[in-house]
């Protein structure tokens, strides 16, 4: 029972974006896709959230062509924190933290409980009546990650899975709310939920996440725990600049320079 | 950011407005709304008092006429005109995410004008006069459903149908549209003119109830469509991967949006010729008031865009009595002003 790519492709123009690539993403588990930039990470997640189709290959939802899914039921079961961060219009926060609700409108009313507890969680609870588009970029990013988390709280038909998807969600943040963030990501994992995140920040993924996969020009080069996909040797030969990986005693964690 | 999206300088940064006062704003709209309709159907050249009708005191036979076949249907079409195009005008809005849209711009109401040019110049030729009054309307009904439906088939042809060749694709269908109207304006007699620029400049003075009741339907359905969509429109505004991650159909609401806001202004057009600036301003008055949830102001501006309308349209009809000015010229007086005050005051971020 997983979100998964199986042997996808994805062409542009010609331009092989995405290559022959099989991942599963796993429930309770965080899996991170890092590489450089270009390496397809963006389209690979597209791919996953059904936005973009494969040239080659299919996506699974527990077991099931993500294709057959409805738009609506695809929604309940997994949301997707894009990189997009703009409203037209003077929405509030609470209006766009509503809208993570749309999917279950029919069935249950927005519980306020669930939505004040994970405003307070993401450090938003005093930026509710904010115009979205007056925030900064990082209080942006920490409303958005909030409506993501949102929209798996709904009421659960059965035990489905839940999937979340994150593209980038500490680019804006300072360090304080980066670690929140990943720490939140974490707790969703602990409660079920299966977590794909593109991130750039080589430690953070060592430290928050379970699986490591690491993309090079549309190909998987490395997949596995931290410890073994994260060397020295790879990323400074995938990077193209010296990257030094050892384990910091005090710490007790690995630590990555370059 | 370069993206279309301004906010207006000095706006509050906060959102103090609650749901409950969008509901008294709404009420408020549709009290005004309802009472700017019995006014405009009494005042005119001659005064008629609606409530003397309903409680049969109306012995007067030359007062009903008047009430029940001239100024009935013209302020009922003034109503569900500037209806059709404040709604129209805010679905755009949402539907480009950008706050200066107009229903315009997709081309639209400039296919509608070709349709009725080219009748009112050509029909002469080949049709009954007695015709006319049905042809023109039919004609711009067809060039405006011509322009959706290219629209709709552009569309389809491009899987992938991004907001910013909507506009441009709109652009150049004005473009053509400019050129058509140029070239019929050009092709015209002395007295076609005459008809064609108020015509173009908008005008509620034909409405009689054969013309009138289709344009109603046509813009009701329109309007109701657009409405039920209001919600989705919402989460359209996060962007289009966002909403369709949130489980809407951004490829079906986003042609439900222009074939509903094509066929209100096209139907809009058809009787009453081009009414300007209602699109664009009331959907901004109506956020000022509440807000910016598309449920309120699509709403909102239905009952604003019907006031509004059938304001412009009393004073066009009284001002200079016994003659009347085109109602385009008060809408245009009250708009342009507005617009410029709107883009002075707005600030890419």
């Amino acid at each position: 029972m997983t979100l998964a790519a199986h042997n996808v492709s994805l062409t542009i123009n010609g331009t092989d974006i995405v290559s022959e690539v099989d991942l599963a993403i796993e429930p309770s588990t965080v899996t991170a896709l890092v590489g450089p930039n270009g390496a397809g990470k963006t389209s690979l997640l597209r791919m996953l959230t059904g936005e973009a189709q494969p040239s080659n290959g299919f996506v699974s939802l527990d077991d099931w062509p993500l294709k057959e899914f409805g738009l609506q039921e695809q929604a309940r079961r997994r949301s997707v924190m894009t990189q997009h961060n703009h409203v037209a219009f003077d929405f509030s926060v609470a209006d766009i933290l509503e809208l993570a609700w749309e999917p279950y409108r029919h069935k249950a009313p927005l519980p306020r409980d669930i939505e004040q507890h994970i405003c307070q969680q993401c450090d938003i609870a005093h930026l509710r009546a904010r115009i979205f588009n007056t925030l900064s970029g990082g209080e942006r990013q920490r409303v958005q990650f909030a409506r993501a988390l949102l929209q798996l709280r709904g009421p659960n038909d059965g035990d489905d899975n839940r999937y979340l998807i994150l593209d980038e969600p500490t680019s804006s943040l300072d360090v304080a709310h980066e670690l929140d963030l990943l720490r939140m990501t974490r707790n969703a994992a602990q409660s079920g939920i299966g977590v794909c995140i593109v991130l750039h920040d080589l430690n953070l993924a060592a430290r928050f996440c379970d699986r490591i996969v690491l993309l090079e020009q549309g190909h998987v080069i490395a997949d596995g725990p931290p410890a073994e996909c994260l060397t020295s040797e790879r990323l400074s030969s995938l990077y193209k600049t010296a990257i030094q990986v050892e384990w910091h005693a005090q710490l007790d964690r690995m630590v990555i320079h370059s | 950011m370069s993206y279309p999206s301004e906010r207006v300088a000095g706006a509050p940064t906060t959102a103090k407005t609650t749901y409950s006062k969008q509901w008294l704003v709404l009420v408020a709209l549709g009290i005004t709304a309802a009472c700017v309709f019995l006014a405009a159907a009494s005042l005119g050249a001659i005064p008629v008092s609606p409530l003397d009708l309903f409680m049969e005191r109306a012995g007067r036979t030359m007062q009903r006429t008047v009430l029940l076949e001239i100024r009935l249907p013209r302020v009922l079409l003034a109503a569900f005109v500037g209806a059709a195009l404040a709604v129209a005008g805010a679905s755009l809005q949402a539907l480009f995410r950008n706050p200066l849209a107009d229903p315009g711009l997709i081309g639209v109401s400039g296919g509608a004008a070709v349709g009725a040019i080219a009748m009112i110049v050509f029909g002469t030729t080949f049709a009954v006069d007695a015709l006319m009054p049905y042809l023109v309307p039919l004609s711009a009904v067809a060039g405006a459903s011509g322009v959706t439906l290219f629209l709709y088939a552009f569309s389809r042809q491009f899987g992938n149908f991004s907001v910013t060749t909507m506009l441009l694709v709109g652009i150049a269908l004005n473009a053509l549209a400019q050129v058509g109207i140029g070239a019929f304006e050009y092709l015209s007699d002395d007295t076609q003119l005459r008809t064609l620029v108020f015509w173009m400049m908008g005008s509620f003075g034909r409405g009689t109830w054969t013309t009138v009741l289709p344009s109603v339907a046509v813009i009701s359905i329109a309007v109701a469509i657009l409405l039920l969509d209001a919600r989705r429109l919402d989460i359209l505004q996060l962007g289009e991967s966002d909403a369709r991650n949130l489980g809407v159909d951004v490829d079906g609401l986003k042609k439900r949006v222009i074939l509903a806001s094509a066929a209100a202004v096209g139907a809009g057009v058809a009787v009453a010729g081009i009414v300007v600036f209602i699109g664009l301003v009331v959907p901004h008055l109506v956020r000022l008031l509440g807000g910016a949830r598309n449920p309120y102001v699509l709403t909102g501006s239905m009952f604003l865009g019907a006031a509004l309308t059938v304001v412009a349209d009393l004073v066009a009809r009284t001002v200079v009595l016994p003659a009347e000015l085109p109602v385009g010229l008060v809408t245009s007086a009250l708009g342009a002003p507005f617009f410029l005050w709107l883009i002075a005051r707005t600030r890419p971020q």
